[in-house]
């Protein structure tokens, strides 16, 4: 877990000494399996991006107005390459309804804990942290820094946010879902994963019968 | 403006709700918080549940004692099966879309036991406890977590995904997010919350945890259940303008109502009663004043609405879905609950705010609306048996 300020452009490097922990048993899907998993329930991946991507993917790029935890700039800097890699869109076309969906178990762990510590010990929270202790934080900051119109939803493991997804888009509620899986390291030794897919439906899918 | 174009879509499935449970800041069950909902009584107090020394505010809606959320979900999700008549073999056939922050106990625990806390597992130890079937859901998208999740349960039950799914949410008021809510400025510095009121200074929190079963009307019929509820209609859209405040034109909470009313099939004039968000904050009133004119267009001067969490407070991942259970509640009472805490209008709410007890309806629809960070809203329709 990476402990940032805003501001902060350098970091001491950890060795990873264990697994990357986005496989280990219970953690859910690999991040190289999201993408694999997304066609299997039924879509189309327009991008994907993980964190990390190479060795000099240690430290994401502070966000204005998130302090303490890596856990937000690493899902804007994941988000932020995937919707960079889309297809150029249909320049007559307009512009896509897209849903946020956040998938983590644990959370922004790193900011939870530095709030219990500081309750713990009778001391003041940063008033910064008022809302950035909900995955909604960095999903609003997405979607205003993108224009991501359609519904936010935050949900704690994958299957569950490709469930979410395909059935917003099957609905209606969005023409593309922008899915970001964060999996923050569970302490200072280990490292934070990511990875981000751009959905849409499969094309030439129809909706007879149900268009109200 | 009356007419939006909704590009959303439903299954034709009908749905319904057949079972409901609720602890609250009230107390146990329903009775309590529907009245405290009639009568415009709050139940906001001195917090003696933690240590609230330093804070600007201690003010909370608490259910006596040290309720433990794993305990109270499991009590209310049995309780909603109970009422719905479900057999054991029943339940272990249901899925559980649970709505929460998360384990709370995550923060504290040692770093090696951190993957085992977290709000997948929670949600799979309470289904497991309850009965019900593997798999489950978590939803942790704040304020709207437990609206998405019955929104979610109900599309996918028109569409013939499921026959029926448990919807549970619970927050319980803790001292971490008391502290960082304080830390915010957004609590009422003067005791109360005062939704689209003059003077309002901002939200209080309060107890929830709730259980619903969420039913194929057609499989409530096979069973002869008798509805609770209809679920209409439902719809969610994004801001896209904030990390924490709403767009000041409501215009992401005017899509969601626009989408539930055309997956109900009805005009906004159907709607006999909005149990708004009504946090009590300024700017969120505001928007959500604007939200409703927008979508409603000329209903929204005339139709009564409230905020009930002037009375229990807000109670962040269940509160939507508590707030829901008030307004079933209500419809079948035939009566509005009391938007409580009122000291004047607001210029920029012009709204029919439902401000002394007693006030009858024999509505067939109301709306029930969400706002939370992120810019992230919901609108769930929900009409009588």
């Amino acid at each position: 877990m990476r402990v940032t300020t805003v501001g902060s452009t350098t970091d001491s490097t950890v060795p990873e000494s264990t697994p990357p922990q986005s496989s280990l048993p219970g953690s859910g899907l690999p991040d190289a399996a999201l993408p694999g998993a997304a066609a299997a329930a039924g879509l189309r991946v327009l991008a994907e991006a993980r964190w990390p991507e190479s060795d000099a993917d240690l430290v994401a790029a502070p966000i204005p107005g998130f302090i303490v935890s890596s856990f937000s700039p690493v899902a804007a800097e994941v988000a932020r390459r995937c919707l960079g890699r889309r297809p150029a869109p249909d320049p007559a076309g307009e512009r896509p309804v897209t849903a946020v969906v956040v998938v983590s178990a644990l959370g922004d762990l790193a900011g939870a804990v530095h709030v219990a510590e500081a309750v713990d010990r009778g001391g003041r929270v940063g008033p910064l942290l008022f809302f950035q202790a909900v995955p909604n934080a960095v999903a609003g900051h997405l979607a205003a820094l993108w224009q991501l119109t359609g519904p936010v939803v935050c949900v704690a493991d994958s299957g569950s946010g490709l469930a979410v997804a395909a059935l917003l888009l099957a609905d209606g509620d969005a023409d593309e879902a922008l899915l970001i899986r964060v999996d923050q390291a569970h302490g200072p030794t280990g490292r934070d994963h990511a990875a981000a897919v751009l959905l849409r439906e499969p094309d030439q899918h129809e909706h007879k019968g149900e268009q109200l | 403006m009356t007419e939006t174009v909704s590009g959303a879509r439903r299954g034709p499935g009908a749905v319904v709700v057949t079972g409901a449970a609720v602890f609250s800041g009230l107390g146990e069950g329903i009775e309590p918080l529907l009245s405290a909902a009639l009568a415009g009584a709050p139940a906001f107090g001195p917090v003696r549940r933690f240590d609230v020394t330093g804070r600007r505010v201690d003010r909370a809606a608490l259910h006596p004692g040290n309720p433990v959320l794993a305990e109270e979900l499991t009590r209310m999700i049995d309780r909603a099966c109970d009422e719905a008549g479900l057999s054991a073999a029943q339940r272990a056939d249901c899925p559980l879309y649970l709505a929460v922050h998360g384990d709370p106990a995550l923060p504290r625990v040692p770093e090696p036991d951190r993957p085992a806390h977290g709000a997948d597992r929670l949600a799979d130890a309470t289904a497991r406890r309850s009965g019900l079937r593997a798999g489950s859901r978590a939803y942790t998208s704040a304020c709207v977590a437990s609206s998405t999740a019955l929104a979610d349960a109900a599309a996918a039950i028109a569409r013939g995904q499921a026959e029926r799914i448990v919807v549970a949410a619970g927050y319980l008021v803790e001292a971490d997010q008391f502290a960082v809510f304080d830390a915010g400025r957004a609590f009422a510095t003067d005791g109360s919350v005062r939704p689209f009121s003059t003077g309002r200074s901002g939200l209080l929190l309060g107890d929830g945890v709730v259980a619903v079963v969420v039913e194929s009307a057609s499989a409530a019929r096979e069973r002869r259940a008798r509805p609770l509820a209809r679920l209409a209609g439902w719809g969610r859209a994004g801001d896209a303008h904030h990390v924490c405040r709403p767009r000041p034109d409501g215009a992401g909470l005017a899509r969601a109502i626009t989408d539930a009313l055309h997956r109900a099939g009805l005009r906004p004039d159907r709607i006999g009663y909005v149990n708004a968000h009504g946090s009590g904050s300024w700017i969120s009133d505001g928007s959500e004043s604007a939200a409703l004119r927008l979508a409603l267009g000329d209903t929204a001067a005339s139709v009564p609405v409230s905020s009930t969490k002037s009375v229990h407070g807000q109670a962040l991942e269940a509160g939507a879905l508590l707030e829901l259970v008030v307004t079933v509640a209500a419809l079948r009472a035939g009566r509005l609950p009391v938007n409580a805490g009122h000291l004047g209008p607001d210029p920029d709410c012009p709204l029919r705010l439902v401000l002394a007890p007693g006030a009858a309806t024999d509505t067939e629809y109301a709306l029930s609306l969400t706002m939370a960070f992120g810019g992230a809203n919901t609108a769930l329709l929900v009409g009588t048996p």
